[in-house]
């Protein structure tokens, strides 16, 4: 049993109560792996890389971002894009879609559609065909070493399948732009593949995804994260797994972890509101885009990732 | 006879005169011809293939070609002064030193400029820095007043010279108020070039090297050891070829004055290097890297400990008379101080105010062989320019060429 | 940026005389010769000035390539901050930058190899505190950040005092209205003197014909920005002036995979540089020789 199970310091446990909640959870969890994780559960071990947009301090991320529902609400009921008018200039949207796009991009709040924003189109199209500034930054060599994905093992997704039931790629894997160290094929929040299976009435049993028979799905997470004092369900709650909790209990949407870190980081919290900590990207004079603390920490192990770096300038002497 | 008459016949009368001589001024002429060519050649290479084919670099931006002009400054600028002593002690040729002290400052200002035009990175766009034509960034940059005081210095010397020249050549005295007001502008005029240039450096903060507020003087006093030690030779030669009377004393005076100045170099030096090594911070390291090497970089301690020696012996042999009035140890003296200012000004000063660079990045810097070829054909020019100018001067004053007014009409 | 005297009346008369002196040196040679200044030229000279250089860069490069000279906004100041606590040298700042701003890479059909780039990133022993003296920028690790140091990326700092816009002897380089200091880089005669002034040791010289291969020129250009230099003339940061006057970050900003890099309008009070410096407390390079830099190190 890793030693981040055995909790030292009783001193962090607000109740009795909790412990006792805690120690039946872990008891759960252990046995979940040692049965071959046979129960069915529907906890969320990865945190989506969710897109965050304001103009200001104000418009901060209160309302959820796209994915909160774990699929395209317009798509549930306008399939891949809306039906065009006969004879009509058409954008098209499905090959937007695929590519990762949703539908509030353009379209605020369901309203009748708006013209598309030509700065944000800049985002992806910029001339000379050098890809999203946004993906060049993301995507740049990272380490080796650094997590596609940030602890669990899945199967090989059936892609064709998806496809045939009509989930489009950022159905899974997010916007480019919003997987800043998942390279392509990186799963995403596990929460939504459940959502969307039970939505959809297929199998949340554990063999569909995870090959039957291997490890713990959570025996690769090792916790670097004040594990002395820490264990899973301080942040995880342990009555529903799709969502986190504060120290007081209020449930919040993965989504929303920021708030969450910001209980023990209040200082970077702020920090990263006023966008002084951590990456934003977008325009300097108004869309701001930014990323969730577990964007770029993975939050059982917070420690940025070592990097290989590019190779050093030409020496003097050597410019000939 | 009119004036522009005579500057005519003074022109063509100047061509046969230098076209005209023994078979050492044409091999001499020949061989800085040959020099020029060669350091031609050179400088078309860099002009073609840019300022790659120099040793300098980013983080040494500025090199022996700079280093040369600020020489060729000092060189300049000294010569003139050498006027004020000349009038206190009211040495006997006392115009004459004038005369070949402007030629020389002449040839040392062309040699200045055509230094500084081959190290522009575009020499096509020289009239962006000419006066007038050009957009000088004026008050603000002391490179552009350099400019301006090297050109103005250069027509000033160049008018005043051409005057006394053809006042000689008609048979006449100078006239006295245009010749000594000129001459006396000259004298700060000389001083103004050597400080401006030594602003250029003095200006830049963030060089501790250079942004001591001992630098300019340190120009002018090593500048009036280095100018007067090429006047000596000078006199030297002059007195040889010509039936100019020209005081031994003179000569030893200028010698002895060389001395109190190498002495006022020297201790500048020493206040400068006490500062530095005493307050030991990292404005040391330009020194340490000149006199002692910064690790394996070493390649200036040789030049700077010549330097230093150089000095110190001609200093020591200029005061004292027996070896000052010896005209063995007075023209080493003088080939030492030309070397050891020579370093100090032309390697000592530009390379290690870059070394280590403004971010600690230590480049050894040497030149190139472009930049010693082109340096050498400049060193060619200029030389050629004194032989040449000399000469016309020399017959002047020597009444072998003169304006015959019998021939005249 | 108005026009002190008409030069070019002075000049046009020079002109005549100059160009048949140079009417066997080629056109180009005249040109030079004659040129205006950037900052002199009326509106209609500057369109057809930009429009020939559009012409020149897209022919040469084989693609579409704009030259636009977007002017500054009124109540805009740039300003940088850098996170010495966040930045771990990866040096991906350096590639974007080289990038985007079309500097000249390693090798080239000249024969010579004159690589340039704007940013430099130093590793520095942490116990040696900002120590240029003890820094290297020629680090090359197997991953970064390596035990005991810290990293210091220096580029321009568009100071608010700029040692070398004071030098420069011919105002071939300035500070814009919006605190960019830029260079025309056809007006500049490669003397050099910046690179001597700046303690930065921002600037860099085009020491042989630069090499931009085609395929990697980026064709949206700003005349005194990331437009193609020629040989022999300075260059520098500009904070990306092509891509930051409109709205864009700057390439490195965009590029830093740690979100080290903090960039903003110094005027506006909600900026994440302006709530940086209230915040936080501010290192700034070379304090003590008053140059005044945008650019603030702070440790987050």
């Amino acid at each position: 049993m890793p030693n981040w199970f055995a909790r030292v310091d009783t001193a962090h446990i607000h109740t009795w109560a909790a412990a006792a909640a805690l120690s039946a959870a872990l008891t759960l969890l252990a046995a979940c792996g040692a049965q071959g994780h046979k129960a069915p559960y529907q906890g969320a071990l990865e945190v989506l890389a969710a897109e965050i947009t304001a103009h200001s301090e104000d418009a901060f991320p209160a309302a959820p971002p796209p994915f909160t529902e774990g699929i395209f609400p317009c798509s549930r009921c306008h399939g891949d894009a809306p039906p065009p008018d006969e004879g009509e200039a058409v954008f098209p949207h499905v090959a937007h879609l695929e590519k990762g796009l949703e539908c509030e991009d353009c379209h605020e709040d369901d309203a009748a559609p708006t013209p598309a924003d030509a700065e944000f189109c800049d985002e992806c199209h910029e001339p000379g065909d050098r890809g999203s500034e946004r993906a060049t930054a993301y995507f740049a060599g990272l380490t080796d070493g650094f997590p596609s994905r940030w602890d669990v093992t899945v199967k090989s997704p059936a892609h064709e399948t998806h496809q045939e039931k009509g989930v489009a790629c950022a159905g899974c894997h997010g916007q480019p732009s919003n997987a800043p160290f998942g390279k392509p094929g990186a799963a995403v929040l596990m929460q939504r593949c459940t959502t969307c299976h039970a939505e959809r009435e297929a199998s949340i049993d554990c063999e569909t995804c995870h090959e039957a028979g291997t490890e713990a799905p959570h025996a690769n997470i090792v916790l670097h994260h004040a594990e002395a004092q820490r264990g899973c369900l301080d942040c995880h709650d342990a009555n529903d797994r799709d969502v986190l909790h504060l120290a007081n209990g209020t449930p919040i949407p993965f989504e929303q972890s920021y708030r969450l870190c910001g209980q023990c980081h209040g200082p970077r919290l702020r920090d990263w509101r006023l966008g002084i900590h951590g990456k934003r990207t977008g325009t300097w004079d108004g869309r701001k885009e930014y990323l969730l603390c577990a964007n770029c920490h993975n939050p059982h192990s917070p420690r940025f990732p070592q990097m290989v770096p590019l190779p050093p300038p030409t020496r003097p002497k050597e410019v000939r | 006879m009119s004036i522009v008459n005579a500057f005519t016949q003074f022109t063509t009368g100047s061509v046969r005169v230098v076209t005209r001589g023994s078979v050492g001024y044409f091999a001499w002429v020949a061989a800085l011809l040959a020099l020029i060519v060669t350091g031609l050649v050179a400088y078309m290479g860099q002009f073609n293939e840019g300022l790659i084919v120099t040793g300098m670099r980013d983080p040494v931006s500025w090199g022996f070609y700079i280093g040369n002009f600020t020489f060729l400054v000092g060189v300049a600028a000294a010569a003139v002064i050498l006027v004020i002593p000349a009038y206190i002690y009211k040495w006997k040729p006392i115009k004459e030193i004038a005369l070949f002290g402007e030629l020389l400052a002449i040839s040392a200002i062309a040699m200045c400029m055509l230094f500084v035009l081959c190290d522009m990175g575009r020499p096509d766009r020289l009239l962006h820095i000419m006066p007038l034509v050009g957009n000088m960034n004026l008050p603000r940059s002391m490179l552009a007043w350099d400019v301006v005081v090297l050109n103005g210095y250069f027509y000033l010397n160049l008018f005043v010279v051409t005057y006394m020249l053809v006042s000689y050549y008609r048979g006449r005295e100078p006239n006295k108020y245009i010749f000594t007001p000129l001459v006396l502008l000259s004298i700060p005029a000389a001083v103004g070039i050597h400080t401006v240039t030594a602003f250029v450096y003095n200006g830049l903060a963030g060089r501790p090297y250079w942004n001591a507020s001992i630098l300019a003087p340190r120009f002018l006093v090593s500048a009036f050891c280095s100018g007067p030690a090429v006047m000596i030779v000078l006199l030297q030669v002059l007195r040889r070829v010509t039936d100019l009377e020209i005081k031994r004393e003179a000569i030893w005076k200028i010698a002895e004055l060389m001395a109190y100045a190498m002495f006022i170099n020297l201790f500048f030096l020493v206040a400068e290097v006490f500062k530095e090594v005493y307050s030991d911070t990292h404005h040391l390291k330009h020194l340490e890297y000149l006199y002692l090497g910064l690790g394996d970089k070493t390649a200036l301690v040789p030049w700077a400990w010549t330097s230093l020696i150089f000095s110190v012996v001609a200093f020591v042999l200029f005061l004292v008379p027996k070896t000052r009035q010896n005209v063995v140890t007075l023209n080493i003296g003088c080939a030492m101080i030309f070397i050891g200012v020579f370093i100090e000004k032309g390697i000592g000063l530009v390379v290690p105010g870059y070394t280590p660079s403004v971010l600690g990045e230590i480049y050894e810097y040497s030149p190139s062989t472009t930049e010693i070829l082109v340096s050498a054909g400049i060193f060619g020019v200029g030389a050629l320019l004194f032989t040449l100018t000399s000469r016309v001067a020399i017959a002047v004053l020597r009444g072998d060429f003169r304006l015959r007014t019998a021939n005249q009409g | 940026m108005t026009p002190k005297f008409k030069r070019r009346d002075v000049l046009g008369a020079g002109a005549a005389a100059a160009g048949l002196a140079m009417a066997g040196c080629g056109n180009e040679l005249v040109e030079a010769f004659i040129k205006t200044r950037l900052a002199e030229m009326d509106p209609k000279q500057l369109e057809t000035y930009l429009a020939d250089l559009e012409a020149e860069y897209s022919a040469r490069y084989g693609k579409d390539v704009s030259v636009d000279d977007t002017q500054a906004r009124d109540g805009v100041l740039f300003a940088y901050g850098l996170d010495l606590d966040r930045c771990n040298g990866n040096r991906r700042c350096v590639e974007a930058c080289v990038e985007e701003n079309n500097q000249s890479r390693a090798g080239g059909p000249s024969g010579h190899s004159n690589p340039i780039e704007w940013i430099e990133v130093f590793e520095i022993p942490k116990e040696k505190g900002v120590d240029l003296d003890e820094a290297d920028r020629y680090f090359d690790r197997e991953s970064v950040p390596a035990p005991g140091m810290f990293y210091l990326p220096v580029q321009c700092q568009h100071c608010d005092n700029p040692p070398c816009v004071k030098v420069c002897p011919v105002e071939a380089t300035w500070k814009e209205p919006d605190g960019i200091v830029v260079i025309d880089y056809d007006w500049c005669i490669g003397c050099r003197c910046c690179m001597s002034a700046c303690p930065y040791g921002a600037r860099h010289f085009n020491w042989s014909e630069p090499n931009l291969p085609a395929e990697e020129m980026n064709p949206n250009t700003h005349v005194v920005g990331n437009r193609p230099r020629p040989r022999g003339v300075v260059e520098k940061c500009t904070f990306c002036i092509q891509r930051t006057r409109q709205g864009k970050y700057p390439a490195c900003h965009a590029a830093c995979p740690t979100g080290a890099r903090v960039f903003g309008n110094l005027l506006d009070p909600a900026s994440e540089v302006r709530q940086l410096i209230e915040r936080k407390r501010v290192y700034i390079l070379k304090a003590e020789l008053n140059t005044r830099p945008s650019f603030f190190y702070f440790y987050g």
